[in-house]
């Protein structure tokens, strides 16, 4: 069914606009508010979306060209019940008809048949319910009295109206808004007042609903784009971490001195930055046509906050002591909890680790933070009995580790070498060379 | 109309570059219309920029400007012209290059000029679904009620003047003025509306500084014998302290846009939203 779309009424004394620009072209498909086109009226360029979803089948307009309030800007195949020539012809006797009557006062009128076109503001309902009315008689009305109808919540088309030829008036709205609230019920909330209903329970028992916004909601976004467009696979591996234990035990309280808190997060940063200059590919991204081999080494690291995960990235890590990343890490940590990272604090990653052995659990499946190729998942420390070259046992630190990359940028073969890699730093420490200068 | 008070977000942006302020509000704008912030009002100061304005028929330079570029370059094509500004340290900006426009003709904002981007719900202001009409004559009155405060008699009326590029065509245009042996403009206005959210907003010319490269354009199309610009300093003869100016419009804004409370915000609070992973 063809739909005519009438440039609206946006506001008293703007009269026309000039179209500014096209958003679509005959033959487009589009969805309910889409915008369609830009129009300027005085001093504004407004945005025009679209009252209904349908093809595009007429642009009534070139760009440059003024349009006056009440014109047809667009005509909209909505599903076609009825034959399109048909349409266009009905058309064409509309507009021949508008012609002759000047537009700002220009009256709508109703056909008998079901395809009247209708005024649809944006935002207010164009919906079903009207177009399958019963009552078919005409109906003449100014658009100005039609809104004040939709306003009221007044039916136009069970109006008689008083005015000459038999047009409904300002005045036979109000009477009729006056008339229908005495005999319905006088329950009815104005119609202003939208309230939005919560149900408290689903069938089940009873439910809080926390509305999806903020840091929640980007996770979301990102955490489903990341699964639709990696391949992503998860290795595990258990990294004996007796030696750094000791050492790190003993650095601490250096540390503590220079009121540094030493964790191993910074140990592991450096292995894996040692594991990243050997296996170029989890340092990297992929676009359509290139894999993309990072020469720097910016590693993110998860935060968990009261508003969901941040991601803070130290940047040029591989230049960085061990203290020195130890008292960055305290330090993005600290503004993402207050809330007061820098929006350049979260950009330029090439390699995140999250760490949720800090808070409890061995292994997990971490999802990839796009565009990264993979992220190291760090579980807590656990005590294991183990044998020793002469069969007799002995307790061992054990650090559990899970990495996820991203299968199409590399093989299973090169995440198992780049994990062997930061096994070996982490089981000999001395290879870290730990610079305690900052 | 909502049941609770509306509330709105302040964020001064202090001397920006209007690319970086377009930036934020594009950004902005998204954020509101998915309801993700509530209203929030920009303030701040632009470094010296000319821009055009969609329409390019109002987009333009003074013949003595013109003149100058050609005395130094031999020419006054566009890329002369954007040489020369350059040299003065004027950026410039196509508005028509770009998909996020703005309305109107060439403008010359600056140091001096208190810029005003109200990003808000453009439906719970006017109470209806697209009323620019309404929107308009309210931001109108915001600038006259600041303008007035200061003792300066601007108006908010229809002024009709012959557009130099096309004398058959007169057009009449609503804005604030100061009406004297001829209009004068003491601020700027452009607005933008999509998806339910009005966008960019008005300027108030406040130093005496702020007008000083008005010479250079075509005001909105008009040479300066058609319309003049003067500033709030020109007109009330005292100086004027821009955190005050400020400071009244917010208080302005409060009412006409019906806020129970605006308060000042930290950019970076708003920064979280968008990057955090």
């Amino acid at each position: 069914m063809a739909y005519e779309f009438k440039f609206p009424d946006v506001g008293e004394g703007i009269t026309e606009g000039e179209i500014v620009k096209w958003l679509v072209k005959e033959g487009d498909v589009v969805k309910e508010n889409d915008n369609i086109a830009q129009i300027e009226t005085d001093k504004a360029v407004v945005d025009i979306p679209s009252p209904k979803s349908g093809k595009i089948l007429k642009l009534h307009f070139k760009e440059g060209a003024t349009i006056k309030v009440g014109e047809t800007l667009v005509t909209i195949d909505d599903g076609s019940r009825t034959p399109a020539i048909k349409q266009e012809k009905k058309v064409e006797e509309k507009s021949k008809e508008k012609k002759s009557v000047s537009v700002v006062g220009d009256l709508e009128e109703a056909s008998d048949e079901e395809e009247k076109p209708k005024i649809c503001m944006p935002g207010e309902p164009c919906d079903e319910e009207e177009k399958t009315s019963e009552i078919k008689y005409k109906v003449l009305a100014v658009p100005k009295v039609r809104n004040l109808a939709n306003k009221l919540g007044v039916d136009i088309s069970k109006i008689k109206g008083t005015g000459p030829e038999g047009r409904i008036t300002d005045d036979d709205v109000i009477l009729a808004g006056k008339s229908e609230k005495t005999t319905e019920t006088a329950e009815i909330e104005p119609s202003e007042t939208k309230l939005k209903v919560v149900k408290k329970y689903d069938m089940w028992g009873y439910v809080d609903r926390i509305p999806l916004k903020g840091v929640r909601k980007t996770v979301a976004r990102n955490m489903i784009a990341s699964v639709k467009n990696v391949a992503a696979v998860t290795s595990m591996m258990d990294v004996d971490v007796t030696r750094l234990w000791i050492i790190r035990e003993k650095e601490k309280k250096i540390a503590e001195k220079r009121g540094i808190k030493l964790t191993f997060l910074p140990f592991i940063i450096k292995s894996v930055i040692e594991g990243l200059k050997e296996h170029l590919y989890l340092n990297a991204e992929m676009t359509e046509d290139e894999i993309i081999l990072k020469k720097y080494y910016n590693i993110g690291i998860a935060v968990d906050t009261e508003v969901g995960l941040m991601v803070p990235v130290i940047k040029g890590a591989d230049k960085k002591s061990i203290l020195a990343l130890a008292k960055e890490i305290a330090e993005l940590s600290e503004k993402a909890q207050k809330r007061t990272l820098d929006i350049m604090d979260m950009k330029g990653g090439s390699f995140t680790i999250t760490n949720y052995g800090s808070i409890g659990g061995n292994y997990g499946t971490p999802i990839i933070n796009p565009p990264e190729a993979a992220i190291l998942g760090v579980g807590r420390i656990f005590n294991r009995v183990v044998l020793d070259d002469h069969g007799r046992p002995e307790g061992r630190k054990i650090l559990p580790l899970s990495l996820t990359f991203d299968h199409r940028i590399l093989d299973g073969a090169e995440a198992a070498r780049f994990l062997n890699v930061v096994m070996r730093h982490l089981e000999d420490p001395d290879l870290l060379l730990v610079e305690m200068g900052e | 109309m909502s049941l609770e008070g509306r509330v709105a977000d302040w964020i001064d942006l202090g001397r920006v570059d209007y690319a970086d302020a377009l930036d934020l509000q594009i950004k902005l704008i998204e954020l509101r219309k998915s309801g993700e912030m509530s209203d929030v009002i920009l303030t701040g100061e632009m470094n010296p920029i000319i821009s055009f304005g969609r329409n390019n028929a109002n987009n333009g330079f003074t013949e003595d400007f013109l003149e100058n570029v050609r005395k130094k370059y031999g020419k006054s094509d566009m890329n002369a012209i954007k040489k020369y500004l350059h040299d003065l340290k004027i950026q410039f900006y196509d508005s028509t290059e770009n998909t996020h426009m703005r309305g109107g003709g060439t403008a010359y904002t600056g140091p001096g000029q208190l810029v005003v981007y109200p990003i808000v719900n453009h439906k719970q202001i006017t109470g209806d679904d697209l009323n620019v009409a309404k929107y308009n004559e309210i931001i109108d009155k915001i600038m006259t009620e600041v303008l007035q405060y200061y003792g300066i008699p601007a108006l908010s009326v229809k002024v009709s003047t012959k557009l130099p590029v096309n004398d058959d065509e007169r057009k009449e245009r609503k804005d604030v003025w100061i009406m004297k042996e001829k209009p004068y403009k003491i601020g700027g206005k452009a607005l933008r509306f999509s998806g339910g959210v009005a966008s960019h907003g008005f300027s108030i010319y406040v130093t005496k500084e702020s007008i000083n490269h008005f010479n250079k354009i075509l005001v909105c199309g008009y040479s300066q014998d058609q319309l003049g610009v003067t500033s709030m300093e020109h007109e009330s003869g005292i100086d004027i302290d821009m955190k005050k100016v400020t400071a009244k419009t917010l208080e302005v804004i409060k009412e006409k846009f019906n806020y129970e409370n605006i308060s000042e915000v930290d950019l970076k609070e708003f920064i979280p939203l968008e990057v955090a992973v």
